[in-house]
This record gives structure tokens, sequence and C-alpha cells, in this order.
């Protein structure tokens, strides 16, 4: 059981993490867009300057293809995403990209005013709102900008490197890294947090239909008739074709749908050639015996009508269910916990009792992990006999099950 | 300070009140490292009156200030505070030096506006500072007067360019995120309220069960009354051997529980409402309503939480959370046999509270019609599929029920 459990909650944690990299990355795509448009506006003011400057029109066209092919670079993963499965290159390469950009700037104008390019660099890179790319901006912009400050410090006139303008210059440059990582360690830490749990809340979401399911199973005392959808769908479709006078499309479908349960997909694609691994990937979504996604969709729409959101509830501080609420007592989460505990030791029409091992490795794992008050579970983890043994007395007299 | 760097480390866990707490003590500690640094540096400088007096006693009175809003719990009035002392911070330095450097701090305070990642602050002191640096660099483009400049004139226009630009570039992350954010926290809260719907029809569906098995309703099990009282004991003493909490009211921990129980089924309202029940009762009362097992409670929802551990995770992978049928199935004939199932599950299984408040009813064909129809279902199906579903009405209506 607890080897069961195991194995339900690492597949779910590998699904929500799978998930929360996929809405990251669906984002990751659009930011790089974002980013491409900005480096392409750029085109026109640096040119600008750099024509000012009187630099070569060479010069001029160099850095316009640098510039474009950066943002062609994003515009590729943005447009053309199955080129680049699953990797952050456009980010990598743009972040490169803007910091050369910058430093080459600086040494062809030479002159203050360009030093700050390198806070626009840090800007366009931190759209993409990503842990080692963030990492990598605030690095390069240290760097470079150290870099020019104690290796031209001619371009201020700040006299020596030990003056106190080359102090204030590399202060300020300090001070601009540091708040700008804090501000991109939080941002991003919170939204993979919020990520993670919008994963978990769809999987759950699923999950608690299943146990409805499993609650109407028990009082109707009947299982789902998926034969029955089947073969009035096989009706349906019948005559359907029949009033338009097309050839019945859907009955091989529904052939392949019943031998679904039952049959790999290399046998139903050596049975069903003309079918790719993509087709039947869809068609499986229809399967009713042991898929079942249509049911779970289907109970959702006989929901929909009673579920609203306010613009209210959205900007509201999000609420979490937890038995660690900083404004109870601590005699209220003792008695909080211990119905909780007691509860999940019963046999109840929603769960089955569970041993202590099983209920350590939940409220172990990440999902509850601030659902308990840390002391409470560490005196339950300690002395979870000394719990055992109450239950034996109280709760399992009598109680063959 | 390591309580700082521990609260940045999981600053995913903290409500938005502490994560504003938590901005304005790391902008303070920068603002007192800044203010340690430069002005000892401004004193000995060639500055006016005005930078090497007032502005010390100006910036130590704010930083107090700011420090004592913090310790009276007003985060939003202390990051203003902090704000603005780097706005006068900023003025008096680009006013009284004209170096090159003050220049910088333009940068350094929209960082810290940035810092408190809030679009509204950004663009109303942002906006502010921005328009007041490019005014600013117009009016004196001799910002950098120490510096024999290349290029005189086009000096102020980078100046003023990366300025605008740094600002807008930051705008659009903002944006970008607020866009993201209220897009993904509509998600949220529509799965959360979801599943709090499925979670009180299966509560009212496992009440139905006990009630079909002559079961006594949980909250009335006298050995879960007994269990609770020995366990809530046995921990209370455990944490109290730890040195937990002095204060806690160990002597009434079972008063505690049986009021607990007695709680359920009464209304919460009247109790909390009668002027001659004591404080401490309705303080008990509210903190314990929480955890009551007759309602849709935190506890419930825990415990639904868990049980869903106990369901093997779905294993079908392709488009896992999607819901729209047009995001499902490319082919039209998996549309239709999707449509059908959905029709069938709506007419056939039960889905709905009936007129005694039991989980018991399902949907009639012309319900099945109006919420087709309904803008709610849009999120569903496709206003073609609902079309489809009105030409042929009539063969729904007669094969699938």
């Amino acid at each position: 059981m607890k080897r069961l459990l195991d194995s339900h909650l690492d597949l779910g944690q590998r699904q929500v993490e799978r998930e929360a990299s996929n809405t990251e990355y669906f984002f990751l795509q659009r930011k790089a867009f974002f980013v491409a448009l900005i480096l392409m506006v750029l085109i026109v003011p640096i040119n600008f300057m750099l024509y000012a400057s009187g630099a070569l029109v060479l010069t001029m066209i160099a850095y316009s293809l640098f510039l474009l092919t950066i943002a062609i670079v994003n515009g590729i993963f943005y447009y053309l995403h199955f080129i680049f499965p699953d990797t952050k290159l456009a980010a990598y390469v743009s972040t490169l990209g803007v910091y050369l950009l910058s430093i080459g700037l600086i040494l062809e104008l030479r002159e203050p005013s360009i030093f700050t390019i390198l806070f626009l660099s840090y800007a366009i890179i931190a759209i993409y709102q990503d842990m080692k790319i963030a990492n990598m901006n605030s690095v390069g912009l240290f760097i470079v900008g150290s870099f020019v400050i104690f290796r031209f410090p001619e371009f201020f006139d700040v006299g020596t490197a030990l003056s106190p303008n080359t102090f204030y210059i590399f202060l300020f440059l300090l001070i601009f890294v540091a708040l700008l990582s804090v501000s991109s360690f939080i941002m991003i830490k919170r939204k993979r947090f919020f990520y993670r749990q919008l994963a978990q809340i769809k999987e759950r979401e699923f999950k608690i239909i299943d146990i409805f399911f499993q609650l109407q199973e028990r009082y109707f005392g009947r299982s789902f008739d998926y034969e029955e959808y089947y073969d009035q769908i096989e009706t349906f479709t019948e005559e359907f074709s029949r009033n338009i006078n097309v050839e019945n499309v859907f009955q091989e479908k529904i052939d392949i749908l019943r031998k679904m349960r039952n049959s790999s997909k290399d046998e139903l694609l050596s049975e069903y050639s003309s079918y790719t691994l993509e087709e039947l990937h869809e068609l499986e979504q229809l399967e009713l015996s042991v898929v079942k996604k249509m049911p779970r969709i289907a109970f959702k729409v006989s929901q929909s009508q009673y579920i609203h959101v306010s613009k209210k509830d959205v900007f509201a501080e999000k609420q979490y269910s937890t038995l660690n609420h900083k404004t109870d007592d601590l005699e209220i989460k003792v008695v909080a916990f211990s119905v909780f505990y007691s509860l999940l030791k019963m046999n109840t029409p929603i769960s089955k009792k569970m041993t202590d091992e099983e209920i350590i490795r939940i409220l172990s794992s990440e999902e509850f992990q601030q659902i308990v008050p840390l002391e409470i579970l560490s005196v339950y983890i300690r002395y979870k006999d000394l719990f055992a043994d109450i239950i034996a007395d109280t709760l399992e007299i009598g109680d063959s099950s | 300070m390591r309580d700082m760097f521990k609260k940045i480390r999981d600053s995913e866990f903290l409500s938005n009140s502490e994560l504003l707490q938590l901005k304005v003590s790391v902008v303070m500690l920068f603002l007192l490292v800044f203010g340690l640094l430069t002005i000892p540096i401004s004193i000995v400088e060639d500055f006016g009156f005005t930078i090497r007096i007032i502005v010390p006693l100006v910036f130590s009175f704010l930083f107090l200030l700011t420090f004592l809003m913090l310790v009276f719990n007003k985060p939003r009035i202390a990051m203003h505070l902090s704000i603005y002392i780097f706005i006068g911070l900023t003025l008096y330095y680009v006013g009284e030096s004209g170096q090159f450097y003050s220049y910088f701090l333009f940068f350094i305070t929209l960082t810290i506006i940035i810092f408190y990642q809030d679009i509204s602050t950004y663009i109303v002191y942002g906006g502010a500072l921005t328009i007041y640096g490019l005014i600013y660099i117009h009016n004196a483009p001799e910002i950098a007067s120490g510096v024999e400049l290349l290029h005189p004139e086009l000096s102020p226009l980078i100046y003023q360019f990366i300025l605008a630009g740094f600002f807008l570039i930051f705008l659009v992350y903002f944006i970008l995120t607020d866009s993201i954010n209220e897009h993904l926290t509509e998600d949220y809260l529509k799965t959360q309220k979801s599943i709090e719907r499925y979670r009180s029809m299966s509560l009212r569906q496992s009440e139905e069960i006990d009630y079909s098995m002559r079961n006594r309703p949980i909250h009335e099990d006298i050995k879960l009354e007994q269990t609770v009282k020995r366990i809530s004991a046995l921990l209370m003493d455990k944490l109290s051997a730890d040195g937990s909490d002095s204060n806690a009211d160990i002597d009434n921990l079972e008063e505690i529980v049986e009021f607990y129980f007695y709680l359920h089924k009464r209304d919460l309202k009247k109790i909390l409402d009668d002027s001659s029940v004591s404080l401490l009762t309705k303080k008990y009362t509210v903190q314990l309503s929480k955890y009551l097992l007759d309602r849709d409670s935190e506890l419930n929802a825990i415990q639904f939480d868990v049980a869903a551990n106990f369901i093997p995770p779905l294993e079908h992978e392709y488009k896992r959370y999607k819901s729209h049928i047009n995001e499902l199935f490319y082919s039209k004939t998996n549309r239709i046999i999707a449509l059908c199932i959905i029709y069938k599950f709506l007419r056939t299984e039960i889905t709905q509270y009936d007129k005694w408040g039991r989980v018991a009813a399902s949907f009639e064909h012309e319900d099945i019609k109006r919420l087709f129809q309904s803008k709610s279902y849009r999120s569903y199906i496709s206003f073609a599929d609902m079309n489809f579903f009105l030409q042929n009405e009539s063969l729904f209506k007669r094969h699938l029920r």
C-alpha cells in the first residue's frame, strides 16, 4: 500500500513539475516575442547614435544586422518553437548578444552617457523572468560594468581607479545589481511556486472528481456504463451519416475506442494502418473505460454554471487550507491536528484508514509541507507509537476492518 | 540579518503583506549602506551647505520614520517613505553635484520602485521621476561637465534615450507580468472554486452514504471524540515538555475538544452575536470554525487533498489539462463524438442537487440546450459545435439518453 502511495506521489509530483515547466515555457515564448519587438525598435535609436557620432555606414549596418539576428532568434523561438524544443537558447543568445552590443557601443562612443546602455541591456533580459537567465544577467552586468569602470576610467573623467568618483560609480553599480538580483530572485521564486500550485490544483481537480465518482458508484451501486455510451453514439452517428448521405466515418473510430481497453498503441497502429500515432493519441481522449477523460470534462461542464470569479477575487490575497494559521492559539492547532489525525485513522466514505508510515509520507511531501505546524509534526513523528497505542485503545476496539 | 536571508530564500511562502515588509527591510538595509558610505564622503567633498548638513539630517529623520512604520506594521506607508527618501536623494545629488554619477541615481531610484513590483507605484513615481530626469537633462545638458566629451550634442540625447528606454522596457515588463498573473490567478481561482463545489457535493453524498448505512454522522461519533481528547492531551504534554508555548490553555484542553464537537450543527453567527457569550468562547468559536466536519471547512478540504493522493494519477499525458473541445481535437468527427459523450453524461448521470438538497438529479434535454447556448459554455464548446447541436437536436434527444 505504501509502495503504491509512493508511486502515486512520485508520479503526481512529476506531472506537477512537467505542467509547471510547460506553463513557464509557454510564457517564455511570449516574452521572447516582446524581446524581439524591443530589439527591432532599438535598431533605430542605436543607428541614430552611431550616425550622430560619425560612425561608418558599415559599422551601422553591422550593428543593425547583429540586433536583427538576435530579434530573429527570439522570433523563431516564438513562432517556430518546435525548432528549439525545450531549450532557452533564444534567451541565452539574447543575454550574450545584448552585452556584446553594449560593450561595442561603449567602446565606439567612448563617453560617460553610453555606460548606462548596460542598464538598458539588463532591463531587456529581465523580461524573460527565468532564474538561470536572471543570474546570467546580473553577473553579466556586474562583470561588464566593473570592467568598463576600472579599465577605462578616462571615459568618466574619474581620475584614478581609486578616486571617490570611481567609488561612487562602482557603489551605484553594486546597489543596482544587488537590488535587481534580489528582486528577480523573489519574483521568479514566487512565480515558479505559483505555477506549481496551479499545476497541483489542476491535477487535484481531476482526483476530487474521481472521489465524487467513487462515492456515486458506492451510493447508487452501479458503475459507469461505458458500453452503453459507445452503443448509443454508434446509433446516433449511423443516423446522422444517413441523414447527410455520407459514409459512416465514425464506426471505425468507435471500434478503435472499444479495442483501446485491451490493445496497445502498436497493435492498433498495425491493425489500422491509416492512423498515425498522433491521431491515436487524440482519439484516446474519447476512451471511456480506462482513460475516462471525457466524463471528467463533462462533469466540469455540468458544474460550470455555478463557478464565478470576480475581479475582486483575482486581486484578493490567495487563501490556502491549512492547520497552521498564525492567528490560532496553540491549543486550537493541537485540537485541529488531533481531529485530522484521528480522521485519517478511520474508514470514512471519503478515505480508507491510513498507516502512520503513509501519514508521515504524505505530510512530509512538498504539497503538504505548510499544512501542519512543524513542532506538532515533529512531536507526532517522534512519538508515533504512542499515537498508535491511543488509536488501538479507542478507535480500533471492535473494528475488524 | 540571517532571518532576512531566510525570508528571501523562502519568499514564496510569505503573504503579500509579509513580502512587502521584507522588501522594505531590504531597501532600508541598502539605504543604510548607501547613506553610511556616501554621506561622510559628501561632507568632505566640495558640496554646498544643503548636501553637507541638511541632507544627512533629513535622511536620518525619514529613515527613522520608515523604520517606525515597519515596527508598527504599516509596510505600505514605509514603502512610500523609502521611495521618497531615494527620490529626495536623487533630486539633491543631481541638483547639487552635477556629476555624472548623480545621474546614476535616477536608475537606482527606479530600481527601488521596480523592486516593490507594483505597477501603479511604478507608473506614478517612476513616471514622474523619468519625466523630471528628461526635463532636467534637457535644461542642463552639461550633466557630465567635468568630462571632455567627444560628442557634446549627442551626449544629452543618449542620457534621455536610455533613461526613457529603461522606464519603458520595465513598463512592458510590468504589463506582461500583470497580465500573465491575472490570467493565471483567474484560472487558479476558477479551479479552486470548482473543487470547493465538487467537495461540497461529495460531502453531501458521503452524508447520504452514512445515512443509508444507518451510521451516525462522524462528528457525533463518541469514539472519535474520545480519541481526539487523548491525542490532544498527549500532543500538548509533549509540546509543553519541549517548551513550545507556556501560555497555552493546557488545563482546559478537554473542554476545548468538547466545545469543538458541540459547535457542529450550531449556528455560529448566533453564538458570535450573543452578548452574553464570553470573549474567550467567541475567540475559540472563530478559531475552531475552520475545522468543523459538517461543512466545507479547511479541515475537510485537507482531508480531501490527502485522499486524492490515493487516487492513481491520470496516465494519459496528451493535452492533459485542456478542457475545450476545439483544443482537444483537430478532427471534426472526434469533436462530434466528444459532444455526444458530454450530452449523454449531462442527460443521464447524477450531477445536480434535487429539490431536497440531495445529489440526485440530472439535466433534462431543455436544460442542456439552454446551457449549451449560454456564454459560460464557450470555455468548453465553440459556437460552431453549439450550432451543430442545435441543427441535430432531435437526434441527440432521441439517441443519447
